[in-house]
C-alpha cells in the first residue's frame, strides 16, 4: 500500500476587470476562493464527488479539473492557472516566491518612478506571508 | 516548469472588437506558457480574394519581455471552413481554391452534416490539415469508426476544443459525451486539443488543459500532453512543408533585392531551427559555405571548381548554436532571444543579398547531397554560392524531416540518407545556379 500523499498546488489567478467597467476590484480571500472551488466541484462532480474530495483530499486531479473550470468569483471573471504542483509545502513556497518576485520585478520595470512606497510595503508583506507558511 | 513547447492552434480573434481585445488574448496565451498560437478565421461559404488574412500576427504588449524566452513566440494564421455538404467540401477544397488557402498557414474544415463529414474523411484533399468538430452543440452527425480510421490513415488531424468544457453546464455535458467517443476511437493519435477561445478568460494554461482533458475525456496524461505539443508541432511542420516546399522537401526561398527578409518569410526557418524537444527531433545539417573566414567549418576545397566549397557534414558541435541559426531572423523583429554575434552568420548572409531577383531553384531530389550522422532527421542544407565578385546571392535549401513516424515524408529524402556526399549533385546545382545568374 502506497503511503497517502498530500498534493499542494500553486495557482495563479487572472482577474479580468476590463470587460465590465471598473466597478469594484475583486479581493481574493480564502473564503471566496474556497467557495468558488467548492461550488465548481459540486456542479461538476456532484454531492458525492465533493464529499470524496473534502474527506480525504485524494484525487488531486479531480480538484485540479474543478479549479480549471472555475470561471468567475462573484460576478467577476477569474481564471486559474497552475504554476506548480508538488508534495511538500516547501517546494510550493519556493515556486510561489519565484513567481511573485518575477512579477514584482517586471512591475517595477514597467512602473518606473510611479511605484509608491506603500505598494512596495504591501509586496514585502506578501513575500513574508509566503515565507511564513509552515513547511 | 519544463519548456516543452505548447501550442494553441485555435484562438478566435474578434474582427469587430478592437485590436486590444485580441491582443489581450494572445498576450494571455503567452503568459500562460504557450509558445505558438494560431489565429483562427472561421468562414462559411465560398472563399473570395477579400478573405485573405489581413493581419497575420498581432503585436504583443511589452509584458512579453517578462518571459525570458529562448524561443520566439510564433503566431500562425488559420482558416476554418464550415462545410454543409459533400459538394461544398469538394468545391471549397478544390485545387482551384488552393491559391487562397495557401495564404493561411493552417487549413481546417468543420463538417456540419453527415455527408460532409464522410466526404472529408474519405476523399483526399491536398490542403486540408485539420478536421475540427464542434462539440459545443449536439453533433449533427454520427462519428463512425471506419471513417475516423480513414482520416487517421491519411494523416488528418482531429481537433477537440476545450472551451465548451469550461463553458456552461449544457455544452459541457454535450462535449464530454461526444468528445470522449472521439478520444476512445482515436486513442489520442493525431488528436490536437485547442482552446477555441473568444476572450482571454477562456484560455487555460497548458498543464491545466492537459489535466482537464485527461480527467474528463479519459486520455492518458502523456497522450493529452502530446495533443497539445508534439501533435501540433508535427501538424504545423507538415502544413508548412506542403505550402512552402517543392515536393515537400526542398524549400524555395525568395530572395528580394535590397530588402531584409521579413519575419513572415522566416517563419519556416524558425520552425525548422526551433526545436523545443531536442531529444525527440534531432538535427542534421549540411552547410556548404563559401566563406573561408568562418573557422568553425572545416574547410574542404577541391579543384576544378571556381568556388571553394566548405562542407560541414556534422551538425555543429554545439547543438544550441545550430538551433539558433535560423531564429536570429526573428530576433531582429523581437529582441527576446539573446544571441552571440557568431550565431548570426546565417542571417547576415541572407541579409547581404544586395542583388537578385526571385530565384526558383529546381533541384532534383535524388542527388541526395546529404550526409547522415547520428541518425538524425531534420536536415538543413544551406547551399550558398558567391561568385567571387561583388555580386552575391545565395540559395537556401532546406530539407526537413521531423522525426515523427507518422509524418508524411517523401521517400526521396530517405534515399538521401547515403553516407557519401554527392559532389556531382552540388556541381550540377552550382552550374545551374550560375546559368540562372547569367
Amino acid at each position: 500500500m502506497v503511503h497517502f500523499k498530500n498534493r499542494y498546488m500553486v495557482m495563479e489567478a487572472f482577474i479580468d476587470t476590463a470587460g465590465k467597467g471598473q466597478s469594484d476590484p475583486l479581493i481574493l480571500t480564502q473564503l471566496n476562493v474556497t467557495k468558488a472551488i467548492r461550488d465548481s466541484i459540486q456542479i461538476n462532480f456532484g454531492e458525492c464527488g465533493l464529499a470524496a474530495c473534502l474527506g480525504s483530499l485524494q484525487d488531486h486531479q479531480k480538484v485540479w479539473a474543478a479549479i480549471t473550470m472555475v470561471r468567475s468569483i462573484g460576478k467577476i471573471p477569474v481564471s486559474f492557472n497552475l504554476r506548480d504542483v508538488s508534495g511538500s509545502i516547501r517546494a510550493c513556497k519556493k515556486a510561489a516566491l519565484e513567481c511573485e518576485e518575477a512579477k514584482f520585478e517586471y512591475y517595477k520595470l514597467a512602473a518606473g518612478d510611479r511605484i509608491t512606497p506603500k505598494f512596495v510595503e504591501t509586496m514585502e508583506s506578501c513575500f513574508n506571508k509566503i515565507k511564513g507558511l509552515e513547511s | 516548469m519544463a519548456l516543452a513547447g505548447f501550442f494553441d492552434l485555435s484562438i478566435l480573434p474578434n474582427d469587430s472588437k478592437s485590436t486590444t481585445a485580441n491582443t489581450s488574448i494572445v498576450a494571455r496565451a503567452l503568459d500562460l506558457g504557450y509558445s505558438a498560437v494560431a489565429l483562427d478565421h472561421p468562414h462559411r461559404g465560398l472563399l473570395a480574394d477579400s478573405h485573405a488574412p489581413i493581419a497575420s500576427s498581432l503585436l504583443l504588449p511589452p509584458s512579453a519581455s517578462l518571459h525570458h524566452r529562448r524561443h520566439p513566440f510564433l503566431q500562425y494564421t488559420r482558416i476554418t471552413l464550415s462545410l454543409d455538404s459533400a459538394a461544398a467540401c469538394a468545391s471549397a477544397l478544390a485545387p482551384s481554391a488552393a491559391r487562397l488557402l495557401r495564404t493561411y498557414d493552417i487549413v481546417a474544415a468543420r463538417p456540419l452534416t453527415q455527408a460532409a463529414f464522410d466526404h472529408l474523411c474519405q476523399a483526399t484533399f491536398d490542403h486540408l490539415d485539420i478536421v475540427s468538430i464542434d462539440f459545443s452543440h449536439k453533433l449533427p452527425f454520427r462519428l463512425k469508426l471506419p471513417m475516423l480510421k480513414l482520416a487517421l490513415q491519411r494523416g488528418l488531424h482531429l481537433e477537440i476544443a476545450y472551451s465548451p468544457l469550461i463553458a456552461d453546464a449544457a455544452s459541457r455535458r454535450q462535449a464530454v459525451a461526444e468528445a470522449k467517443l472521439l478520444v476512445e476511437w482515436t486513442k489520442g493519435k493525431n488528436l490536437i486539443i485547442s482552446s477555441a477561445a473568444h476572450t482571454a478568460s477562456e484560455i487555460r494554461g497548458p498543464y491545466d488543459a492537459i489535466n482537464l482533458s485527461s480527467y474528463l475525456l479519459g486520455l492518458s496524461t502523456q497522450r493529452a500532453k502530446a495533443a497539445l505539443s508534439v501533435n501540433c508541432r508535427s501538424l504545423i511542420s507538415k502544413a508548412l512543408r506542403k505550402k512552402h516546399f517543392y515536393k515537400k522537401t526542398i524549400r524555395i526561398d525568395r530572395l528580394l533585392p535590397n530588402k531584409q527578409l521579413n519575419s513572415a518569410n522566416f517563419k519556416l526557418a524558425d520552425w525548422i531551427g526551433w526545436d523545443p524537444m531536442p531529444h525527440e527531433v534531432d538535427l542534421l545539417s549540411l552547410d556548404v559555405n563559401p566563406e573561408p573566414s568562418s573557422d568553425k567549418y572545416e574547410l574542404l576545397s577541391y579543384k576544378g571548381e571556381p568556388q571553394s566549397l566548405d562542407i560541414n557534414p556534422e551538425p555543429s558541435a554545439n547543438k544550441d548554436e545550430l538551433l539558433y541559426l535560423p531564429i536570429n531572423a526573428l530576433t531582429e523583429a523581437s529582441s527576446h532571444v539573446p544571441y552571440d554575434g557568431d550565431e548570426s552568420l546565417f542571417v547576415e548572409q541572407q541579409e547581404q543579398l544586395s542583388h537578385g531577383n526571385e530565384i526558383l531553384f529546381p533541384v532534383e531530389t535524388q542527388e541526395g547531397p546529404v550526409q547522415v550522422s547520428r541518425g538524425e532527421s531534420l536536415m538543413t542544407c544551406v547551399l550558398s554560392t558567391l561568385p567571387a565578385s561583388c555580386e552575391q546571392h545565395s540559395v537556401a535549401t532546406n530539407l526537413d524531416n521531423p522525426g515523427n513516424n507518422e509524418t508524411v515524408m517523401a521517400h526521396d529524402v530517405q534515399t538521401a540518407a547515403v553516407s557519401s556526399f554527392d559532389l556531382k549533385g552540388i556541381e550540377k546545382m552550382l552550374n545551374l545556379c550560375m546559368m540562372l545568374w547569367n
